[in-house]
């Protein structure tokens, strides 16, 4: 029997069994009559895994992805490749599996929405248009280059952001490879919001864990634009333990808020204070990919507006605006924030599509945070929509891990880290 | 009958005499199914680390949910996670991803082929 065959079969028993039938099974053979073509912008983890479920949830759908690039290197787990733990390798992503679930991936730049024509234009010498009933939007972040006085896209070749993976990831990397030992790296860390809350502070931990080993007379500074950082009292606990002495964090109002950088002397400044480190890596604030500028849809605001039950935009309805670039609720921006909003908005989308009203919306985030590599700690929410329609946290749930738990606990959760990342990138790319 | 989406339909019928605010949590238990692919896989078994699922039958997973919840079984975050849980969203969840691994979470590729 080939697979195919047993799939039917078992598709076929299911329809037989009809009130014991489930959601999914009763979605399969709905939204097989669901028409249409849908436009999906980004390749990352918002736009591959809506891609990917609006496929599966409606057969008939066309789906075209636009992704800039031909690979999709990811930034969870991209720190450590920069602590040297991973090779970048390891967390690039091609587009062939989506491909083979018969999804349309163009490679291209989208430049601009006509919101009044459903289009949406691409750079393609050419001028190519593609057109959509539907167009999801899930394009990440630009970083707000006028936000530290001094920080460009030039200066980011001496200073790197690294909060876009890539190029950038290595730079970081090479940066602290060729530094000598007993020199000072000091990380910059914006306020909220901004991409991965946990991030700047796993990142520190990281690069301590590599200069502890290889150049354990260096130092670590945080410069933070803020008083407090998601998982702190973990971080804090877990820094004591390994990297004794090595992290120092500097908040807001100890003058950690960092106004300016000068590349020619490797100078970073604070309110009250200048630093002379060696190696610079500044995490500036954030807004939504400026794609969204050109239809208006982030209002003259960082970042977008969307009805929280179905990502449609607050500003044009049928364009849908999900992950790191919309304000939702009570969720941090996160790759699994953005593929849980993904399977939603693909829900939403094939039920409108069908002429039916969308299911109730239903969120789930799991943040890791390495550590080292054995060495693993989380945040977790399950979340669903309060009487505002806002998505907000279920009271009771959720939560960190424990403090003081053995290394046993630490080394589980540094284990289910990796398996998160190999599961969700399945998830996203097949 | 509130409309509710189609998708939901076979759990409205299932319940029968689903009020609207019953309807709504079978729904969301229902989207929530899908949430567990990007840990456990989509058909229950990670292609890493994570516990394989995938074998479970609904009542040990429902027993597995009860345990993490009521902190009777030890977790790292299935704890955490469960307490955003009621009993009956226990039975759907349990229900749903246990008949219906391979068609709720099932290849796309496999989908393909049967067009
Ligand atoms: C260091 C670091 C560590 C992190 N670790 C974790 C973690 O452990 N767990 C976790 O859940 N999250 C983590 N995150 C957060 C996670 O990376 C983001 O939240 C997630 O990528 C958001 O998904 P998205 O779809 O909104 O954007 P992305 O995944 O960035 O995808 C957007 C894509 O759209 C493309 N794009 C933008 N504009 C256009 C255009 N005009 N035309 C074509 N393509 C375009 C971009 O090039 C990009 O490929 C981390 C982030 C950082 C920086």
């Amino acid at each position: 029997m080939t697979t195919s065959e047993s799939f039917g079969t078992r598709r076929d028993l299911l329809k037989l069994a009809g009130a014991t039938a489930v959601a999914g099974a009763f979605a399969d053979r709905v939204f097989a009559d669901a028409r249409g073509s849908v436009v999906v912008v980004g390749g990352g983890f918002g736009g591959a895994t809506c891609s990917r479920y609006l496929r599966r949830l409606a057969p008939g759908l066309s789906v075209t992805l636009v992704a800039r690039n031909e690979r999709f290197v990811t930034c969870p787990f991209s720190n450590t490749v920069i602590g040297g733990i991973r090779e970048l390798g390891s967390v690039i992503h091609g587009y062939d599996g989506l491909r083979r679930a018969g999804v349309t991936v163009v490679h291209d730049e989208a430049v601009a929405i006509d919101a009044e024509n459903n289009e949406i234009r691409l750079s393609g010498g050419s001028g190519d248009r593609l057109s959509y009933d539907k167009l999801v939007l899930s394009p990440g972040i630009d970083i707000k280059w006028a936000a530290i006085d001094g920080y460009d896209e030039a200066v980011a070749q001496r200073m790197p952001h690294a909060w876009i993976a890539g190029p950038q990831t290595r730079l970081l990397r090479d940066q602290l490879v060729a530094m000598e030992d007993g020199g000072l790296v000091v990380i910059t860390a914006p306020a909220n919001p901004f991409r991965c809350p946990p991030g700047p502070y796993e990142r520190a931990s990281l690069i301590a864990n590599y200069l502890h080993q290889h150049k354990p007379r260096s130092k670590l500074l945080i410069l933070d634009s803020k008083d407090g950082f998601s998982k702190q009292g973990l971080f804090r606990e877990g820094w004591e333990r390994l990297y004794p002495g090595l992290i120092e964090w500097v908040g807001f109002s100890e003058g950690g808020n960092v106004v300016a950088v000068e590349p020619d002397t490797m100078t970073v400044r604070t309110d009250f204070d200048k630093f002379r480190p060696d190696v610079a890596n500044i995490i500036p604030p954030q807004r939504s990919a400026k794609l969204v500028d050109t239809a208006g849809l982030a209002e003259g605001d960082d970042w977008c507006s969307v009805n929280q039950r179905t990502f449609a935009s607050r500003v044009v309805p049928n364009i849908h605006i999900l992950g790191d670039a919309i304000l939702a609720g009570a969720m941090p921006k996160s790759g699994f924030s953005a593929n849980s909003q993904a399977k939603v908005c693909a829900h939403a989308i094939v039920s409108l599509l069908a002429g039916e009203d969308p299911p109730e919306p239903a969120f789930i985030n799991t943040c890791y945070s390495l550590l080292s590599a054995e060495y693993g700690i989380s945040v977790a929410a399950v979340y669903r929509l309060d009487d505002n329609e806002e998505i907000a946290s279920i009271p009771g749930s959720g939560g960190v891990s424990p403090s003081n738990a053995t290394d046993e606990f630490r080394q589980a959760e540094a284990e289910f880290a990796a398996g998160w990342y190999a599961s969700i990138t399945a998830d996203m790319f097949g | 009958m509130p409309k509710t989406g189609n998708w939901l339909a076979p759990l409205l019928v299932s319940v029968a005499v689903s009020t609207e605010a019953a309807g709504a949590d079978e729904s969301w238990t229902g989207l929530l199914a899908e949430m567990c692919a990007a840990c456990h896989g989509q058909t229950g078994k990670s292609p890493g680390s994570v516990p394989d699922i995938s074998e479970l039958d609904a009542e040990s997973m429902q027993a597995f949910l009860i345990g993490f919840r009521d902190g009777d079984i030890e977790a790292t975050v299935m704890d955490r996670i469960a307490r955003a849980l009621s009993e009956s969203d226990i039975e759907v969840l349990s229900r749903v991803l246990t008949e219906n691994w391979q068609l709720l979470h099932g290849a796309p590729d496999e989908e393909n082929d049967n067009q």
